[in-house]
């Protein structure tokens, strides 16, 4: 409970910015949220029951092509395209979950990936529909593009993201996940349906993606498929990382670092990857805890090392 | 009858793991299994929880097919094993390692209704065997003793236990935890009338704990019987016995 009212205080204080920051910080948190959400999804799927999708960054593409296109060819208002974002996301998902059901990490891992690389490249040949890299042009949910009332939203749909992965990690099914994760054939032994408890998982998380995805084409207005690009599930899977693979706040410590360390390196040109893949093999090789972990430790050998 | 195995044969490429075995069990019956390494007494475990499907032959638990349905669905009808090598949830502590088989056994919709009633068992398991001051800890943390006891408590934990598999469950275990071993199957035998399946070379435990003993070579049943006619019997020496 105390972990729920500190974070809807942090909510309510973050609610406050638009009033004091300029539009070009409120951007750039904006698209921190957008990530919080999707490293969110991918940290349930991969980081707590060991489903290594490397397809996240496209089920927030398939929201936001649903909506997109929906709004664009059927002239539907903007709420319908994103329930149907939603439902095609989560549909999309359960059949992923289904197909991949049997795989073990590698396979899962290069099945999801030749699935997104699919849905990506389809994106762009199917111009004729998608308008591809023209861009399909979206209308905005707030009328203007301002980034205020989407830096609201945005930052609602984190905080919903972190509040059902931190209740999920807190009951029964988390437990069930990390069993999963941990040993399949085991949690299978013990009883928990893992088919179920996996294709379960998939589904809701590629609903949250598309979601999100879906806000996301409302506010770029222009939608390209850059927002299916694999660089998008190299910087969650960093985010992730950074911030503690498995635990419900490694997106909330992630995301904001790795996305102001891509703002800052933008000006270098595409150095950001390289830097980012440096950053999880030294993770990844000293604590698998992320980047809080890893500084605790490197104080405490430090002070080791004086008291010596 | 609880348990019926029927002409199970399971084979390995060109390998016949186990060839025609016929098993059955009553409740509350505590049953051994013995034979050299490679006989196929783990092959025999994994075929009647589920893990394989057999070739042919088949499995009843309480006169219902269970050969061919996923270990889950077993486990769901009271059937569960621990493993030879001892298999836990690392990351999970040793209590979650409890709660997990009694929220698999009720389901997510039930779970938070026997939440009280989970507690209280893990509570009441963890003082049993001693783990209490390791409750917290992540499963891979504690010894090798211990792993194995929270293996073999977890089991426990299921409500509706009928028929416990145990793979080796003395194997490089220390006396002391032996000892906690046989209380704990003797308890939940006598109080609610679990049967157990024990593969083990211990002879002295067999002794004291199985009413028959199998005698599993090559894949196939040789002989089943008390621990003393077993003994006694000279191809059982010299198949097995005399290995040793
Ligand atoms: N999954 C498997 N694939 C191939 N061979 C196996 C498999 N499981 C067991 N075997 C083989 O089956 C035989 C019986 O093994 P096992 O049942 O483990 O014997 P035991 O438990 O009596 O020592 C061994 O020769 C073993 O190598
Ligand atoms: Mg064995």
């Amino acid at each position: 409970m105390k972990t729920v009212a500190l974070g809807a205080a942090a909510v309510l204080l973050l609610a406050t910015l638009p009033g004091v920051a300029n539009p070009s910080l409120l951007h750039l948190l904006t698209i921190t949220f957008y990530y919080v959400v999707l490293a969110t999804s991918w940290n349930l799927l991969a980081g707590m029951t060991g489903q290594f999708s490397l397809a996240t960054q496209t089920f927030a593409a398939i929201g936001a092509y649903t909506t997109g296109l929906t709004v664009y060819y059927l002239h539907v208002p903007i709420w319908a395209g994103i329930l149907a974002a939603v439902a095609v996301s989560l549909l999309c998902g359960f059949v992923l979950g289904v197909l991949v059901l049997r795989m073990r990490t590698i396979y899962l891992a290069i099945a999801t990936w030749a699935f997104a690389e699919t849905v990506h490249i389809s994106l762009g040949a199917a111009y004729n529909l998608t308008r591809g890299e023209l861009g399909l042009s979206v209308p905005p949910l707030f009328g203007s593009l301002e980034p205020a009332p989407y830096f609201e939203v945005f930052l609602i749909l984190a905080a919903l993201a972190t509040l059902t992965a931190w209740s999920i990690a807190r009951s029964p099914l988390g437990s069930f996940m990390r069993a999963i994760k941990d040993d399949e054939l085991r949690a299978e032994s013990v009883g928990i349906d893992t088919v179920r408890v996996k294709i379960f998982v998939f589904t809701l998380t590629s609903g949250m993606t598309g979601l999100a995805g879906a806000f996301y084409a409302h506010y770029v207005a222009i939608l390209s498929p850059n927002i299916a690009d694999f660089s998008v599930i190299g910087t969650i899977i960093t985010m992730v990382i950074v911030g503690g693979i498995g635990t419900v706040a490694a997106p909330l410590i992630g995301a904001p670092i790795v996305e102001t360390l891509g703002a800052l390196l933008s000006r270098y040109g595409e150095w950001d990857l390289a830097i980012f893949a440096a950053i999880v093999i030294v993770l990844m090789r000293t604590s698998t805890g992320g980047i809080v972990e890893a500084g605790r430790r490197l104080l405490s050998r430090l002070r080791q090392a004086q008291t010596t | 009858m609880l348990l019926e195995v029927r002409g199970v044969s399971k084979r390995f490429g060109g390998l016949q793991a186990t060839r025609d075995v016929s098993l059955a069990l009553n409740a509350g019956e505590i049953r051994g299994l013995i034979g050299p390494n490679g006989a196929g007494k783990t092959t025999l475990a994994n075929l009647i929880t589920g893990i394989y499907a057999p070739d042919s032959g088949e499995i009843r638990l309480r006169e219902r097919r269970i050969d061919g349905a996923r270990p889950s669905a077993i486990a769901h009808r009271g059937l569960l094993r621990t493993f030879q090598n001892t298999r836990l949830f690392g990351n999970l502590s040793a209590r979650e390692n409890l709660l997990v088989t009694i929220y698999a056994w009720c389901g997510l919709a039930a779970a938070a209704r026997m939440r009280d009633e989970a507690e209280r068992r893990a509570a009441h398991l963890l003082q049993l065997t001693r783990l209490d001051a390791v409750a917290e800890l992540p499963a891979r943390a504690l010894s090798g003793g211990q792993r194995a006891l929270l293996q073999l408590a977890s089991g426990f934990m299921h409500p509706e236990l009928a028929l416990y598999v145990l793979d080796e469950p003395f194997a490089g275990i220390n006396p002391v935890f032996v000892e906690t071993i046989l209380e704990l199957l003797e308890h939940h035998r006598k109080h609610r009338g679990v049967a157990y399946l024990v593969v083990s070379h211990e002879m002295e435990i067999m002794r004291r704990i199985c009413d028959r003993v199998a005698v599993m070579i090559e894949g196939a049943i040789f002989l089943e019987g008390s621990l003393e006619e077993i003994v006694a019997d000279e191809a059982v020496i010299d198949a097995y016995l005399g290995r040793i």
